[in-house]
């Protein structure tokens, strides 16, 4: 009986209704969008709307964005409330806009908000945005996914993982690169093309042919309350350093035409000589030929071994590029001091930080490229 | 207490059980904050230093093996003296169960149930533990294999998961800092291997096979910092120390890095019940060790006279938790007391345990 009882207890009184939501009275915010103004705070909040799609498409948005202030960017969530009648629940979210405004001055703020909330993952995307309003980024709608957040995610990891120029930046990372204090944080820029207003119609996606969409622009870093973009070049040296690669595209001229490799594996690492002021970048990576409009005939060795090489100088050359940035801005991105402070630390306590100007560390590249696959031909066409 | 003997496997399951709960609230945190770069180092400080305690452990538990704890005081000193040591014993073990209660219950509403009345959760989580401390040990030992087995599987799970986030990078640069060093591995040691003394109150004699029983322990002792090894090794080296130190649970926090086939997120929440587990079995076990002692200082045989010593007991408990709550703040930052304290409790009973086994040399055995 005592058993029973018990049990009878545990039914009633552990059901987990106490204090609970409907999942009607919530809001499922899948991204947000940090800006300021004139002392305040500007929070944009995307949340989903659940729809159903029709037979020939959706004609209301999927979406909604509703904007709040406050002093703070916990105040200007919670005057929210204001406008919504939804609870929101930021568990799903995909990423977070930074506008400019907060990109230069109130890092530190966006960090204790983003982190200090126990619901929010450690896992959503920072994204930065230079050329628009996070706002017109966070109402553009897309021709790809009815959620458009969960597809500006994807292209930033698609481009990372397929094309190079770009990457995704994890709230982790961010935070990791914060705390470390010795590398500038890089982000992915985003902006849009075409009219915004048109972008956040539905009729924007009756089109095939819309030159309305958001995009990955650049990456980008900041430096003194200044915003230094990293042209292609600098951004693919960046990533490959920090081994963001995985299909990087390669594209090298040659007599006749151009090239252009795959990476298939690709792995950089510093090493330094600090007793002659030297780092060496050492580079190993695999690629597969997968388009060829040259003279020289594939099938010779001597012209893969040729190939290899103008591959291998392409790639020094970009990582050529993002040094020279990180020299001509006295700032450190590609994180050398860091290196320098866990492997020589003894060094680093007492010498000149590297990138500024009476640091006088050159650089030495060891990057090695193996053609691994030439695709279904056996030489060329 | 009743006749039933257990396993030296069972009883290695309540000692793995009872030196895991202070890990999560306590001992992480702190350690990662301070030792820092020099973890590695702490880490094996205080291997080397687990060994004194457990030594000290094995004395007293060998020791005339058909007692327990407060028969073996009751034996080797005069009966006031006796008794006030066995109130001192239990008191100090009764504030430890206090703290770890509290850090249980504050890690619950911060984490989880951040909107639910704190009083509603002390009491929803401290009624199995009311449940458990009534009950004798060879439930204890039952509870403790049934804890073990799940724990297992999630830790197996979810180290090997972390494992492939871990960034070698995260561990540089290794500064062997002698002050830092120390400072957390005496922390690491006492807070981790102290509750393993509420076992004493399972006289040898109980245990199946007890010639077996010192190397049985030796191999959990060793199993057990290998768990704690690979816990600071992918705290380490998933989230680095900086972002580590910055979070009041960094061992929950990593787990946050988990999620299975790349779509089914928040699985922390989950994977966290094994530090639930050992907490709340931990708590039960110093409470029915406080009350077996009671019994065993003033002779109380009526069940009935113990019941009610239980409910006054379990009353000041509950009372004293929620008392604690709305000064969660205070005491997480206030330099870093939710350590310290415990930390100076531990030891003023490792000291009197020490004292107890040099005592335990003057009288001969019975």
């Amino acid at each position: 009986m005592k058993k029973i009882i018990i049990v009878l207890i545990v039914i009633f009184l552990t059901t987990g209704c106490f204090n609970y939501r409907e999942l009607n009275d919530l809001g499922i915010v899948t991204a947000i969008g940090i800006s300021k103004e004139e002392d305040e705070f500007i929070l944009d909040v995307q949340l989903v709307n659940i729809i159903e799609a029709g037979k020939n498409g959706i004609s209301e948005s999927p979406i909604t964005v509703i904007t709040g202030k406050g002093k703070t960017i916990f105040e200007a969530a919670r005057s929210l409330n204001m406008k919504s009648s939804k609870i929101f629940f930021i568990s799903n979210l995909e990423y977070v806009l930074l506008d400019k405004s907060v990109l230069t001055s109130d890092i530190e703020q966006v960090l204790d908000y983003l982190t200090r909330d126990t619901r929010l993952p450690l896992n959503f995307l920072v994204v930065a945005t230079t050329d628009n309003k996070p706002k017109d980024i966070l109402s553009a709608l897309s021709q790809f996914d009815i959620n458009s957040a969960s597809n500006l995610s994807n292209i930033l990891k698609l481009s990372e993982n397929r094309y190079g120029e770009t990457y995704s930046l994890t709230i982790k990372d961010m935070l990791d690169n914060y705390l470390g204090g010795m590398t500038n944080i890089v982000y992915p820029n985003i902006a849009l093309t075409g009219d915004e207003k048109e972008l956040a119609d539905t009729d924007n996606l009756k089109t095939s042919d819309s030159d309305n969409y958001v995009y990955v622009k650049d990456l980008i870093y900041v430096k003194d309350d200044k915003v230094i973009e990293l042209n292609k070049d600098e951004a693919f040296g960046y990533n490959f350093i920090n081994n963001n690669i995985n299909n990087g595209t390669i594209t090298c001229e040659c007599d006749g035409g151009y090239f252009t490799a795959e990476t298939l594996k690709s792995n950089f690492g510093y090493k330094d000589n600090l007793k002659n002021n030297e780092m060496i970048i050492n580079g190993n990576i695999e690629v597969e030929i997968v388009s060829y409009n040259c003279k020289d005939k594939l099938g010779n060795t001597k012209v893969t071994e040729k190939i290899a090489n103008q591959i291998s100088d392409e790639i020094k050359k970009y990582v050529e590029n993002s040094i020279e940035n990180a020299e001509n801005n006295n700032s450190d991105f590609i994180g050398v001091n860091s290196y320098i402070y866990k492997n020589n630390n003894k060094y680093f306590n007492s010498n000149n930080k590297w990138a500024n100007e009476d640091n006088n560390l050159s650089f030495k590249y060891n990057i090695k490229t193996d053609i691994v696959k030439q695709g279904n031909l056996r030489s060329d066409i | 207490m009743n006749n039933y003997k257990i396993s030296n496997l069972s009883f290695s399951f309540i000692v793995l059980c009872l030196i895991n709960s202070s890990l999560l609230g306590m001992v992480f945190p702190y350690l990662v904050r301070t030792s820092n770069n020099s973890i590695l180092y702490s880490l094996g400080i205080s291997f080397i230093l687990g060994f004194i305690i457990l030594f000290v452990f094995l004395k007293l538990f060998n020791y005339e093996p058909d007692k327990t704890l407060t028969e073996k005081i009751n034996y080797f000193f005069p009966k006031p003296i006796a008794i006030v040591i066995n109130i001192i014993i239990d008191l100090l073990f009764f504030l430890m169960v206090i703290i770890i209660f509290w850090r249980f219950s504050t890690f619950i509403s911060s984490e989880y149930l951040t909107e639910t009345p704190s009083y509603l959760i002390t009491l929803l989580l401290a009624s199995p533990i009311l449940l458990a401390m009534l009950k004798d040990f060879d439930i204890a030992a039952r509870c403790a294999t049934i804890i073990i087995i799940g724990v297992l599987i999630l830790l197996i799970f979810s180290r090997t998961t972390l494992f492939t986030y871990i960034k070698i990078d995260n561990f540089k640069p290794i500064i062997f800092n002698l002050k830092d060093s120390v400072k957390g591995s005496g922390v690491l040691t006492i807070l981790q291997l102290m509750p393993l003394f509420t076992a004493l109150n399972i006289p040898k004699n109980k245990i199946i096979n007890n010639t077996k029983t010192t190397r049985s322990l030796i191999f959990t002792y060793m199993f057990s910092f290998s768990i704690i090894s690979s816990m600071i090794i992918t705290i380490v080296g998933v989230m680095g120390i900086n972002t580590a130190s910055l979070y009041s649970y960094p061992s929950y926090v990593v787990l946050k890095n988990i999620s299975l086939l790349n779509f089914i997120n928040n699985i922390e929440n989950f994977s966290v019940i094994f530090w639930i587990m050992f907490m709340s079995f931990t708590c039960a076990f110093t409470l029915y060790s406080i009350k077996v002692s009671i019994s065993k200082t003033f002779n109380i045989n009526s069940n009935k006279v113990l019941n009610i010593i239980i409910l006054i007991l379990f009353s000041i408990f509950i009372g004293l938790i929620l008392f604690m709550i709305p000064y969660e703040n205070f005491i997480n930052k206030f330099k870093d007391a939710y350590v310290i304290i415990p930390f100076y409790i531990y030891s003023l009973l490792f000291v009197i345990f020490i004292l107890i086994s040099l005592f335990s040399k003057l009288k001969p055995r019975c």
